[in-house]
């Protein structure tokens, strides 16, 4: 095969290593009897928090290898494969080890925070599977650039018929291009707000969310169209403002794809960060109980 | 040797020699030298295996044109995006300007796309490199490997990027040295890994001038060009015309 994603990547092979650390770890946590419960204090719970430890320090390694650009200790696409395989055992390691004995404690705090970085790793892992083909598709095979094009064309197309238009026609669609919004903070990124605005002839601003106000505006005008050109111009620009629509929508659609394909690392890392002193926190505690 | 009636017509889609063998010649050469003919065998058989798996697919044949179309004919190593996979992170761009004292030589984002497979600004080592045409010092090279590359005697006159048609050369001063890694990562001193954006060049670099820079597919760097070693998701790989008949029928699939 020419192209393979992270998790086919050499067959799977680290799935099957990840599967069979998953099985080791539920042989050792068995071996630990009826004597006392579960806990990590056991040699076997020692045992399963020491490999938990370990893994958690390498799997934080993959920041590093992923910016060692010289370095040929394998690939990163092979890092980020049993990364993410490996990860994903770690949350079984870990629950044996602590032998689900939880609490309002350092340790449980450490356990959730490393909970909390699985999972939004699982988060990512769906958006770096499928978004980028939602991405290719929406954005037709071209670049985000070619999309800001296309509305920059359609703007000075549109700016150009309203012209000809009578003024409050000219003013509705030069006032819906000035106040498009695209993008904005995290939440308006994420969720695709759009606070776009027109005015209407005299009045103050009215909101023009998705464009479809000023598109209803400009069409209610048509049967008050005193002239053949005037209507022709009407309707033309009913199209361009249309098209306009559309193109919003796939960029819109294209910064909300791109944020949650972004977003997910801004927790992972900075959680990842806090659960290092967490887990430090609680080995160093682990000591006081000898 | 196959149906001894030919069904298929062939266009050369680079320059190329074409060298005629009557069928009495070449059948008095192959019984002077019969050694040659299993491996010629095998080759009628994979074109005729190709070529079937092609005609059965004209889907996978528009893929094939796009490659064309974008000179691909022409080029033995080339890096190809598949943006089923890309998630746009830009490693591989980091990962090129820092093996290559923080110049860039891949500009992913730019460079066509079609059915997913994109193919960014970056050098094919072309097999009759445009860029070789009118070099003065002689400063572009073909290294044993095949990687096309440019030394330390380029004059910086721009030749080779007038002519290359695909634009993976540019004239570009030193970048100055940035803080190293963990100081970003911990103080965040420096622009980070990658090319840092609109550089101001040292007045030894302003001195020394613009040179010409392009991809060299990381030649001398073990483990074989950095932006594929550095996709975390699989997407870039650099691959050779003989593969890309497997490329399109895979996409096509």
């Amino acid at each position: 095969m020419i192209h393979r994603n992270l998790l086919s990547y050499r067959g799977a092979r680290y799935l099957w290593w990840s599967l069979g650390l998953i099985v080791a770890s539920c042989v050792l946590y068995v071996t630990q009897g009826d004597s006392q419960p579960p806990n990590g204090g056991t040699w076997q719970g020692y045992v399963l928090g020491t490999v938990g430890a370990l893994l958690i320090v390498w799997l934080t390694m993959l920041g590093v290898r992923k910016r060692r650009y010289s370095s040929t200790t394998g690939t990163v696409q092979g890092w980020t494969s049993a990364h993410v395989y490996l990860g994903s055992a770690l949350i079984v390691i870990a629950t044996l080890h602590s032998g689900i004995q939880v609490g309002w404690n350092l340790h449980t705090l450490a356990y959730v925070l490393m909970c909390v970085v699985i999972l939004s790793g699982f988060f990512g892992l769906y958006t770096y599977m499928s978004y980028p083909q939602l991405i290719s598709k929406n954005r037709e095979g071209g670049a985000r650039a070619e999309l800001f094009a296309e509305l920059f064309e359609l703007d000075r197309n549109a700016r150009s018929v309203a012209s000809r238009c009578a003024p409050d026609v000219a003013i509705a669609v030069d006032s819906s291009i000035e106040r498009t919004t695209l993008g904005g903070g995290i939440y308006s990124q994420l969720f695709s707000r759009d606070g776009s605005y027109f005015v209407r002839g005299e009045g103050k601003p009215v909101r023009n969310t998705d464009q479809q106000q000023v598109i209803d505006f400009v069409g209610a005008r048509l049967p008050r169209a005193a002239k053949g050109a005037e209507a022709a111009n009407l309707q033309q620009l009913i199209v361009l403002l249309c098209r306009r629509q559309a193109v919003l929508r796939r960029i819109r659609r294209d910064i909300r794809l791109y944020g949650w394909l972004k977003i997910w690392l801004y927790f992972h890392v900075p959680i990842t960060i806090a659960l290092l002193v967490a887990l430090v926190l609680h080995i160093i505690v682990t000591f006081f109980y000898w | 040797m196959g149906d001894p009636v030919r069904r298929e017509t062939a266009s050369a889609n680079v320059a190329a020699e074409l060298i005629e063998i009557k069928r009495k010649e070449f059948l008095e050469l192959t019984r002077r030298d019969d050694a040659r003919l299993d491996p010629l065998q095998k080759d009628v058989s994979r074109r005729v295996v190709d070529n079937a798996r092609m005609q059965v697919r004209p889907e996978a044949g528009t893929l094939m044109n796009f490659l064309m179309d974008e000179g691909l004919g022409e080029a033995t190593n080339v890096l190809v995006i598949d943006e089923a996979l890309c998630v746009g992170c830009d490693n591989c761009e980091k990962a090129c300007a820092e093996t290559h004292e923080g110049v860039s030589r891949l500009d992913r984002e730019a460079g066509a796309t079609f059915a997913n497979i994109h193919i960014p600004i970056s050098c094919r080592h072309c097999e009759q490199p445009h860029c070789m045409k009118d070099c003065p010092p002689n400063a572009l090279r073909r290294s044993e490997s095949g990687e096309v590359y440019i030394n330390e005697t380029c004059i910086g006159c721009g030749n080779c990027e007038a002519n290359c048609p695909y634009g993976v050369i540019r004239m570009v001063y030193d970048a100055p040295k940035k803080p190293g890694l963990v100081s970003w990562m911990i103080f965040a001193a420096g622009s980070g890994p990658g090319e840092e954006p609109d550089y101001k060049p040292s007045a030894k670099a302003k001195d020394k001038g613009k040179k010409a820079t392009k991809c060299d597919a990381c030649v001398g760097l073990k483990g074989g060009p950095a932006c594929v070693r550095a996709c975390p998701t699989g997407a870039a790989i650099r691959i050779g015309p003989e593969q890309f008949i497997d490329l399109v029928e895979e996409r096509k699939r």
